[in-house]
This record gives C-alpha cells, structure tokens and sequence, in this order.
C-alpha cells in the first residue's frame, strides 16, 4: 500500500467497513509512515468533531409534537 | 407481532422526532415552516403507509426513508440521481492546513480549525453538498444512521452509501475550509498559504 492508496481507504478504516486484512494493510502502512500516521490522526479527529458538532440538533418548534401526532386518524 | 396503533406509532415516533426535524430542516434548506411542512406530510404518509413497516425492524431507517421520498415527491426529484463529478483530493483539509503551517499548542490542529466554525456552518455546508452526496452525509452526521440504515433510508446499496459518504466528506472538507478562511483562521494563526 502506498500513501496515496491510504488517503483512499481512510475514510473505509475509519468507518471500520474493511476486512480483517484490509485492516492489517492499513494500520501496518499507518505504523511504519509517519506523514500517514497524521493523516490518520487528523482524519479521526475531523470526523469526531463534526460528528460532535452536529449532534447538537436545532430545538423543535413549540407545539409542533402535538400539531404532529393530531393528524394521526384511525 | 405489535399491532401498529396510534400509541404505538407515536411511541416509536416521539423519541427520533428532533433528529428526523433535523434532517428536514436541512433537505428544506433551513426553512423551519417548510421542515414542519415536510414532517406532517411525511408522518400522514408514514402513518397510512404503517402496513409496510414490519414490526421489530428498525422503524428509525423506515421513517427516513418515508420522509426522503416525501421530499422527492415534493421537489419533483427521482431518487436515483446522476453522478456528478468528483474531483476532489483525498486528504485536502490536512494538506491545505499543513501547508498554511497551522499547528495545535495545547489543541489537536482539526480543533484550530473547527473552532472557527458555528455548529450552525457545519450543518450547513453539509446541506450544500450536491444532492446526491448531501442526503447520506446528513444522515450519516445529523441523524447518526449506520451505512445500513442509510442504505435502507434511501434505497440504495451498501457500496453506494459508502462512495456517497467517502465523496461527501471529501468535499465537506473542502468547504469547511472556505468557511475558515472567510472566519479568518490564517490571520489568527499568523500562517499563509503561498
């Protein structure tokens, strides 16, 4: 595996979609290449703080739950 | 097997609402009336379609996708979408960042730069995404969806949910860079890009 192809696959590893040995690949490409290890780490961390980021979801408008379940008929 | 009543409905409801509100808000570019709009439309059709959904499965996936195809319906959309072109650079937020010379003192550098940026920015430079890439990022970040929900949310294949997220957020980097940039993050830092 060579850099570019570990720009690549990034997104896979860190979504943990790969197999046991595309893991082996990556993370023994990650261990011996230092520009690739910050890749990684910067990778993770800019995926965590968006995923941070965006949790907190915008309040619901005031009254909309029951504007919402009343248009429930049987 | 559960029978899908009122309560029952609303049980299942109630807990994802302010996620699945989220989400609307974002695909109705940020217009509250319309979100709202979108969601009541969404639950009457959910709620007269309730003989598809089989009870035990994973109602959350099933909601979104209702919803999804409630907003195709009103934009006049097909669901599958053409591809558009994707030339952007795996790892272009780290390069453009190493090159302006960003460091993090006490802070991981990815910090530095996200802290220029609103909560509000971010969720909007992923609703700015093109269309095809915007629907799984936002129910990858906002709705917190596995690849398989989103998979199921917008009837698409695995490989398909994985491509759009792998693309998406390569250009999600891209604009939040722009985003930093115009918050003035190279003059904070005292970097330049050459």
């Amino acid at each position: 595996m060579n850099c570019a192809q570990l720009a690549a696959a990034l997104s896979d590893f860190l979504d943990r979609r790969l197999t046991e040995e595309e893991i082996a690949v990556v993370q023994g490409h990650i261990d011996e290449c230092p520009h690739c290890a910050d890749l990684f780490r910067w990778e993770e961390s800019v995926l965590t703080l968006v995923k941070e980021r965006c949790r907190d979801t915008d309040p619901l408008p005031d009254g909309i739950e029951s504007r919402i379940f009343g248009l429930l008929t049987d | 097997m559960e029978p899908m009543t009122k309560e029952f409905f609303e049980g299942l409801l109630r807990p994802i609402l302010p996620v699945v509100f989220a989400y609307a808000r974002r695909l109705t570019r940020g217009v509250v009336a319309d979100a709202e709009d979108l969601l009541q439309e969404a639950t009457i059709s959910a709620w007269k379609g309730r003989h598809t959904f089989s009870s035990g499965t994973n109602f959350k996936a099933w909601f979104f996708k209702v919803l999804t195809h409630e907003h195709y319906r009103r934009v006049g959309k097909k669901a599958v979408e053409t591809r558009s072109l994707d030339d952007s650079p795996d790892a272009f937020l780290f390069e453009q960042v190493k090159k302006a010379g960003i460091t993090g003192h006490e802070t991981s550098p990815a910090r530095v730069v996200l802290d220029q940026i609103e909560n509000d920015q971010i969720r909007e430079a992923i609703s700015n995404l093109p269309d095809e890439f915007r629907e799984a990022s936002l129910l990858y970040f906002i709705a917190e969806m596995s690849y398989e929900e989103i998979s199921e949310a917008l009837d698409v294949p695995i490989g398909t949910v994985r491509s759009r997220l792998h693309r998406g957020r390569k250009l999600l980097q891209q604009a939040l860079w722009d985003i930093a940039l115009q918050r003035g993050i190279l003059k904070q830092n005292g970097a330049s890009l050459s």
